[in-house]
């Protein structure tokens, strides 16, 4: 297939233009001095949002609070919920009473010991109903959260959840805090110090951690607004890390005194459609789309060929519900795309737009070949860029789009996060997907304990999702992150966190 | 008169001021997005939004949110970041300083070479320095500043490596340090300025060179230098100034792409995101901020023009 020469030669020309700024070759050696108590890290945005954990949507700003606030219980490298603030739990025989006792001693950062009033205040406030949906809505289950005594805190579900723990993630704040949307106070590894700006947020190692403390004492993140310029100040020295560089940016950096670590996003890019709106009401139309592409095709393109090929609303890193045999419902058969078309009553194709975030590069580029793709079907698709703004309140607030290519990432790990969004009547469903069964055996998987029989739900889940051609599900994309040579102990999650406390400087513990 | 004056010029400020806060107030209600989607993201759903707009108090009616912003304004208080929560005032305090320091930069630079470079030109007409002046300024003239500072970070920051690209210092820091990065960009931004202004005040020297009151002044007695600074130079400055303060305005809002370019965190990248975050308070102060400035230089240019040319009278306004 030929990529339009327009595409090819626009490319081009963003790549020449990245080069020419970031070329030069120069060594970028570590300025004199450096000590092995810092390190600055380049982030893309500052943190616009909130600073307060259970108000923070922004998935740039998450990944970094990750490091300041814990909950009852944390994520490892390997997706494991091990236990934090809490230093042990039990759930009860029916799976209605979780019994949380609490570490001693544990210290929020403003110096003050984490007591049951504060976990009592936190889990109440994320499971407030008075302002609409509650802050976590799984909390919408809880009948009850008491303290009998000083160190040990009992939640009583409505309903049994076998996915409830994930949420017990939740950070906990100190009740005393007033202001927790600007001043910071958790419990994490890191402590938030000050921050200017779209310049710099200032974070320390906490000394009074519970757990195994930082390593680097001092950690600058660096707001790099500019992303054609990342490669520049990694190679300047003005940055020694940073966590979602481009395939080609990471090319650039070859051979430099940087490594590059590949790994996944987690998150679910698709061509997401809205099925409410002509063509796409219509299952045919829409398995016609998903003959139509090749994902292949596309993470070559836009991924360097990294990426790992969907089939639904599940990536990798879950390799509990993944399914490759989901892949291949839909390998690339332009004949049957055809076919379908005509019987829908668009035998000549149509034509139809898509929404793209402006902000997202690579969605812009996945937008790009699908165009190319689609044509081969006479499908003709004229991409629409808009700001992040708008895309939230047009396309996913208020539905009013045809199409968008966009990931979808999970909070929890768990498979609900990702999949109650397309149950009928859920706020989230902004592709307004509607199917009967897939309400039913999403029911079933949240009713049941059996552990694996709600694996066996949400497998039907994604069948479904699948079958019915919900989405054009392409790929996960890959990413990469670029660190300093002399820095070691990144570790990737499979949730969308940067863990800082695990980094150490190499030549530090050779001296130790 | 002169009062009468004055009021009449603070009057016209105030009024510019406000038209251009509203416009600013009138932009955010056309554009989708809103405040309060930004900070819900992907939380967001009709219901929250709802909620969170009613405690943010967007739900009231636009003139009643416009006027009471204008009142707090008056009072010195600019309201709260949503972004950031905290106050306005404070966050542009601490960026103000940044832009500014690279505007007065390039104006210094634009000044003393122009001046240099345009009598030395006007001196030496029909020169081989004339000729090739005249294309070397043609050049800078048409090339736009960001261009010129991306072409300074690959010259000089990578293969020349005088200065670190992305290495911005912090001025509460190490001001020395926060000057030196501010070089680079504030010579992108005051070379194409600079070429304009040589071009105009060379023109300017020749035309007045060519009026009668130069030709008694030599007939006085006069040396063609004397005649040169004393008389020519003196009545050549006054389009050349009128031209400085357009020039100056025009910098202070077009920093705001260079910052971009240098990755400087100024006034420009707060302006940017605050937009894009639909952080209201923000961006209206930055607006007005600027307004304020292209306001305020226009009316110090003519103060000066006073000064320079006593035909103007107090009172009068010059186009």
């Amino acid at each position: 297939m030929k990529m339009s020469r327009r595409l090819l030669s626009l490319i081009l020309a963003g790549m020449l233009m990245t080069t020419t700024i970031a070329l030069g070759g120069c060594a970028g050696d570590k300025a004199e001095g450096t000590s092995y108590d810092s390190i600055t890290i380049g982030i893309p945005q500052d943190l616009e949002d909130s600073l307060d954990p259970h108000i923070v949507s922004a998935a740039g700003t998450k990944e970094i609070l990750f490091n300041i606030y814990e909950g009852l219980v944390k994520y490892d490298a390997q997706g494991n919920l091990n236990a934090a603030i809490a230093k042990d739990y039990v759930i009860s025989e029916d799976g209605l009473v979780y019994t949380f006792t609490l570490r001693d001693g544990v210290k929020f950062h403003d110096g003050s010991t984490v007591t049951v009033e504060d976990v009592i205040y936190s889990i109440n406030r994320c499971a407030d109903t008075s302002n609409g949906d509650p802050l976590v809505p799984a909390f919408s289950n809880i009948a009850s959260v008491e303290a009998p005594d000083a160190s040990n805190v009992v939640i009583t579900l409505n309903e049994p959840d076998s996915e409830f723990l994930a949420y017990m993630t939740t950070a906990i704040i100190p009740a005393s805090n007033e202001n927790p949307e600007s001043v910071a106070i958790g419990t994490g590894p890191y402590k938030y110090v000050t921050r200017v700006p779209q310049e710099s947020i200032t974070l320390e190692a906490f000394d009074e951690y519970w757990g195994e403390p930082a390593h680097i004492q001092n950690v600058n993140l660096k707001i790099c607004a500019n992303p054609d310029s990342i490669v520049m100040e990694l190679k300047g020295g003005s940055i020694d890390m940073y966590a979602r560089i481009t395939d080609s940016q990471a090319a650039e950096l070859e051979g430099s005194n940087f490594n590059v670590l590949e790994g996944t996003m987690n998150l679910v890019q698709a061509l997401y459609l809205n099925n409410d709106v002509a063509p796409f009401d219509d299952v045919r139309v829409r398995q016609a789309l998903c003959y139509a592409i090749n994902p292949q095709e596309i993470m070559d393109f836009v991924s360097g060929g990294q990426g790992t090929e969907i089939g639904s609303s599940m990536f990798p890193a879950f390799a509990k519900y993944y399914s490759e045999d989901l892949n291949h419902v839909y390998d690339q058969n332009i004949e049957r795309a055809k076919e379908l078309l005509a019987e829908a009553g668009y035998p000549d194709g149509f034509a139809f737009t898509i929404t793209v975030p402006s902000n997202y590069q690579q969605h812009i580029w996945t937008a790009q070949v699908l165009v190319e793709e689609l044509k081969q079907i006479g499908v003709e698709a004229t991409i629409e860029t808009v700001e992040w703004d708008s895309w939230l309140s047009d396309v996913y607030v208020d539905r009013n789009y045809t199409s968008t290519v966009v990931g979808v990432d999970a909070p929890q790990l768990t498979a609900r996060a990702l999949l109650e969004r397309f149950t009928s009547d859920s706020d989230k469903n902004f592709v307004n997907f509607s199917s009967a069964a897939y309400d039913e055996a999403f029911a079933n998987a949240i009713a049941t304990t059996d552990d694996a029989e709600q694996t066996g739900y949400y497998e039907e889940c994604l069948r479904i999702l699948t079958d019915e051609a919900a989405n054009v599900y392409i790929q996960d994309l890959p990413t990469f992150v670029a660190i300093n040579d002399s820095i070691g102990g990144y570790e990737f999650y499979p949730i969308y966190v940067q863990d800082f406390a695990s980094l150490y400087y190499i030549d530090a513990t050779v001296e130790q | 008169m002169k009062v009468k004056y004055y009021c009449k010029k603070f009057i016209a400020m105030l009024l510019t001021l406000l038209a251009v806060s509203f416009f600013v107030f009138a932009a955010f209600e056309i554009i989708p997005g809103d405040p309060a989607t930004s900070i819900l993201g992907t939380n967001a759903t009709k219901e929250s939004v709802q909620a969170l707009r009613e405690e943010m108090g967007l739900n009231a009616p636009f003139l009643s949110r416009y006027f009471s912003w204008v009142l707090s304004c008056c009072k010195g208080d600019f309201g709260i970041s949503y972004s950031y929560h905290i106050p306005v005032r404070e966050m542009i305090a601490d960026k103000l300083p940044i832009t500014l320091t690279m505007t007065v930069l390039a104006m210094l630079m634009t000044m003393i070479v122009s001046v240099l470079l345009g009598v030395f030109l006007a001196k030496h007409t029909r020169s081989v320095w004339d000729k090739c002046g005249y294309v070397v300024n043609q050049i800078a003239m048409a090339i736009p500043a960001f261009f010129l500072g991306i072409l300074f970070t690959y010259l000089f920051g990578l293969i020349l490596k005088w200065f670190t690209p992305g290495g911005y210092i912090s001025y509460q820091k190490n001001f020395v340090g926060f000057l030196g990065y501010l070089i680079m960009p504030s010579i992108a931004i005051a070379i194409p300025k600079c070429a304009m202004s040589v071009k105009l005040l060379r023109s300017s020297i020749l035309t007045e060179a060519g009026k009668d009151y130069v030709r008694t002044a030599y007939s006085r007695g006069n040396s063609t230098s004397q005649v040169l600074y004393r008389h020519v130079l003196k009545n050549a400055m006054i389009p050349v100034i009128t031209f400085w303060g357009m020039a100056l305005a025009d910098m202070s809002a077009g920093s705001i792409v260079v910052e971009q370019v240098f990755n400087i965190p100024g006034l420009g990248r707060i302006l940017l995101s605050s937009i894009s975050n639909r952080d209201y308070p923000v961006v209206e102060a930055v607006i007005v901020l600027i307004a304020f400035l292209v306001v305020i230089t226009n009316f110090l240019v003519d103060l000066l023009y006073r000064k320079m040319d006593h035909r103007m009278q107090d009172g009068e306004d010059l186009k």
